[in-house]
């Protein structure tokens, strides 16, 4: 079979079918880019309580077809677009959708979680994920409207920025509300950190998702549907949403009032925030880079995402004879400054704000380009790279200018950025001198901006984390220590006595911590967003309403902990050892002055953790699930 | 909790909670901790926050000195690009 552009592929909207019942479809669309073969498979409702959606659906693909040891950029990975069970409800916190593959960055899980419109969008063209395999001829994208797919020919996009492709789609589609996931010149070059964009704002960020589309030459994925998805029981989601609107304000003021922008300055003040490589314990002028300073100077709106009323995403617009900052691209968050920012040791807004707002254009992951720009930094710092080696340019700390030039070198693949598209730790070993001790990634991928010498048990959370350094499925040891944060809220569900202490890894943190992953987990692949205080109890009865499952507190943390170990099968298969458990050597630096002086956990201390963690997981002393928790979760199959 | 108030603390609170913060220094019982001693002064039980006492990030079972400066920071949630 060959690939046949433009060939359309209809599956018949049944109006008796599974959506008109429950939050969900029943369908999941295969597409071979390689044949133009389309599929669709119904896995049955057994299969989506089991997995949910989103990391759930993305881990059974990885495992169940992947074959171990499959090259990332190969037309023979998967890369999956997955929503959640709820996703495209009226439940708030829902309009959020999952991309995996293998990671082309780590050779471990790729799987990241976007906000905007497109998951919802996705739902209402009667399909739950997409799953996608082989490679295109030449460059195409996927059009999908009400269950009618196409492949459409996409050599006029290659090369364009998103916002320029996404607005191409959009008008020869002849639809300005069709839904845009796109790639960039980033992913274009694989770059080995490209993320997956849509809205042009929001990005399926971390692990080079955006390379393993770029492998396929797929520019995009372009849905529009008219059926929203049905509910098991209106009135009891009814009941959590209800919750949500008569309290967002009130919990969730932060994100209301500034968002993430506004954390810049406090996680400076209390140690969080890394600095210059994560070697500072201050950096003047951080401030500019916060909201308090950012919104009066840039602040052009603020933007949300489906059935959300918080709109926590500011939007940033500037423009003078030299910058300009375009707003459709959003603006930066919390991580994104401090990448870009605070580990750079950037203080410039503008610079700071525009590097952010390229990446969003070529499509790179934000983190992973602050980490690694930073890396450089400290290898021109230490003369290990200077202009004699016929570099046009070098970026240096502190330097506005190099930061952006920077992003654009990374994307283009030009000068220095040809080796930083490796990432830092692959850039590191191109050198003829051991840097390693320079190289802050976890499994290989720079981590986010919370030092885990303040939070220590999240640092055992990036060591970890199958998807590398990870601030999303983790427990956040500040929050954890007070008693009435949502995490100890849940704790407390759970059994686990709080508040945990702030500092160190006890019995009973490691406890907490197997709790609250599990919930994340449970949330990454129900999708939904993590800034919601949802309860145990609320989740609970969110999932009964949507899909009309008697489930308790006891099965959420069941199929958080069923994800955990396919995670962990992933890892295992793909050759990483309970060695790879680790953080990178500056972890295990003190800083002798600062928020955080003397704080940070040793090797052996986080050894014994570990250690102490596979047994609770029951999983063996060499960190492999054994094969009486395989049994429990059922996903033998996976072995 | 020891009511007699024997010890003055400086505190300063950050952003939202700045609200709750009027008068210093603070006449604290002796043997108070930092959230107990936020909780006096009215600060919200649902508002999560962090602490450094004298410029270092503690704790809040930190039990409190005479003459330590504490600084309250609203909590936030991380993530996103």
């Amino acid at each position: 079979m060959t690939l046949v552009i433009g060939k359309k592929f209809t599956v018949p909207y049944d109006p008796e079918e599974q959506r008109e019942k429950k939050a969900f479809n029943g369908k999941i669309l295969r597409v071979n880019l390689s044949s133009g073969e389309m599929k669709v498979e119904e896995p049955g409702e057994a299969f989506y309580r089991k997995y949910i959606g989103g990391r759930g659906f993305i881990l059974h693909y990885l495992l169940s077809e992947l074959p171990a040891g499959t090259d990332p950029l190969s037309p023979e990975n998967l890369l999956i677009f997955a929503a959640g069970v709820m996703t495209g409800t009226t439940l708030p916190g829902t309009g959020r959708h999952a991309v995996g593959a293998k990671s082309p960055l780590t050779g471990a899980l790729a799987s990241g979680e976007t906000g905007g419109y497109w998951g919802s969008e996705l739902k209402k063209t009667g399909f739950d994920a997409i799953v996608i395999q082989g490679k295109a001829e030449r460059p195409v994208y996927l059009w999908i409207k009400d269950g009618v797919v196409q492949i459409r020919d996409a050599s006029h996009l290659w090369g364009k920025v998103t916002g320029k492709a996404e607005d191409l789609i959009r008008s020869e589609l002849g639809d300005k509300k069709a839904q845009v996931a796109l790639i960039g010149p980033g992913g274009e070059n694989q770059v080995l950190y490209a993320c997956v964009l849509n809205n042009t704002s929001r990005a399926a960020g971390r692990s080079g998702l955006g390379a393993v589309m770029g492998s396929k030459n797929l520019k995009a994925v372009v849905v529009r549907g008219s059926k929203a998805p049905g509910l098991a029981d209106k009135k009891l989601l009814g009941e959590v949403t209800k919750w949500v609107t008569h309290n967002y304000k009130d919990l969730m003021g932060w994100a209301v009032d500034k968002g993430t922008p506004g954390s810049i300055t406090f996680q400076h003040d209390t140690g969080t925030l890394p600095i210059r490589n994560y070697k500072g314990t201050s950096l003047d002028g951080i401030e500019n880079i916060d909201a308090e300073k950012l919104f009066p100077l840039l602040l052009k709106g603020k933007e949300t995402c489906t059935a959300c009323p918080v709109k926590c995403k500011p939007v940033f617009g500037y423009k003078d004879e030299k910058v300009e900052i375009d707003p459709r691209y959003g603006g930066p968050e919390y991580e994104t400054l401090g990448a870009l920012g605070a580990v750079c040791s950037v203080t410039d807004p503008i610079a700071v704000t525009k590097a952010a707002e390229l990446c969003e254009q070529y499509g790179l992951d934000t983190i992973s380009t602050g980490g690694t720009i930073a890396f450089t930094m400290e290898c021109v710092e230490k003369g290990l790279l200077n202009v004699e080696q016929g570099y046009d340019f070098l970026p240096q700390f502190g330097d506005p200018e190099s930061l952006v030039k920077s992003v654009q070198a990374i994307a283009m693949r030009k000068g220095i950025g040809e080796l930083m598209a490796l990432g830092s730790a692959r850039m590191a070993e191109t050198f003829a001198e051991d840097v390693s001790d320079m190289v802050v990634v976890v499994r290989g991928q720079e981590p986010p901006v919370h030092d885990a010498r303040r939070k220590n048990i999240y640092g055992m959370g990036y060591a970890l984390s199958a998807t590398g350094a990870d601030h999303m499925h983790n427990m956040d040891d500040t929050f954890a220590n007070f008693a009435n944060s949502d995490v100890c809220d849940r704790l407390k569900e759970a059994g686990i006595s709080v508040p945990l202490p702030l500092y160190g890894i006890n019995e009973e943190k490691i406890r907490g911590f197997i709790i609250e992953t599990a919930y994340k987990n449970y949330l990454d692949s129900a999708v939904i967003c993590h800034f919601y205080p949802f309860s145990f109890a609320h989740v609970v009865k969110a999932l009964q309403g949507a899909a009309g499952w008697d489930v308790s507190q006891q099965e959420i943390i069941e199929i958080g902990n069923r994800i955990i170990n396919m995670a962990r099968l992933f890892l295992v298969r793909e050759g990483f050892t309970a060695e790879d458990d680790k953080l990178p050597q500056r972890f295990h630096e003190p800083h002798s002055d600062g928020p955080i002086q003397g704080r940070g956990v040793t090797k052996e201390e986080l050894r014994k953790s570990l250690e102490r963690y596979y047994e609770l997981m029951n999983w063996r002393p060499d960190g492999v699930p054994t094969a009486e928790v395989v049994k429990k979760y059922g996903i033998e199959m996976y072995l | 909790m020891n009511n007699a108030r024997d010890i003055k603390v400086w505190v300063y609170a950050e952003g939202a909670l700045a609200a709750f913060l009027r008068h210093q220094p603070f006449e604290l019982p002796a043997g108070i901790n930092v959230l107990e001693a936020a909780s006096l002064m009215g600060i919200p039980e649902n508002k999560p926050f962090a602490a450094t006492v004298n410029q270092r990030a503690v704790d809040l079972s930190y039990c409190l000195q005479p003459g330590d400066e504490v600084h309250l920071f609203p909590q936030i949630s991380g993530g996103g690009e």
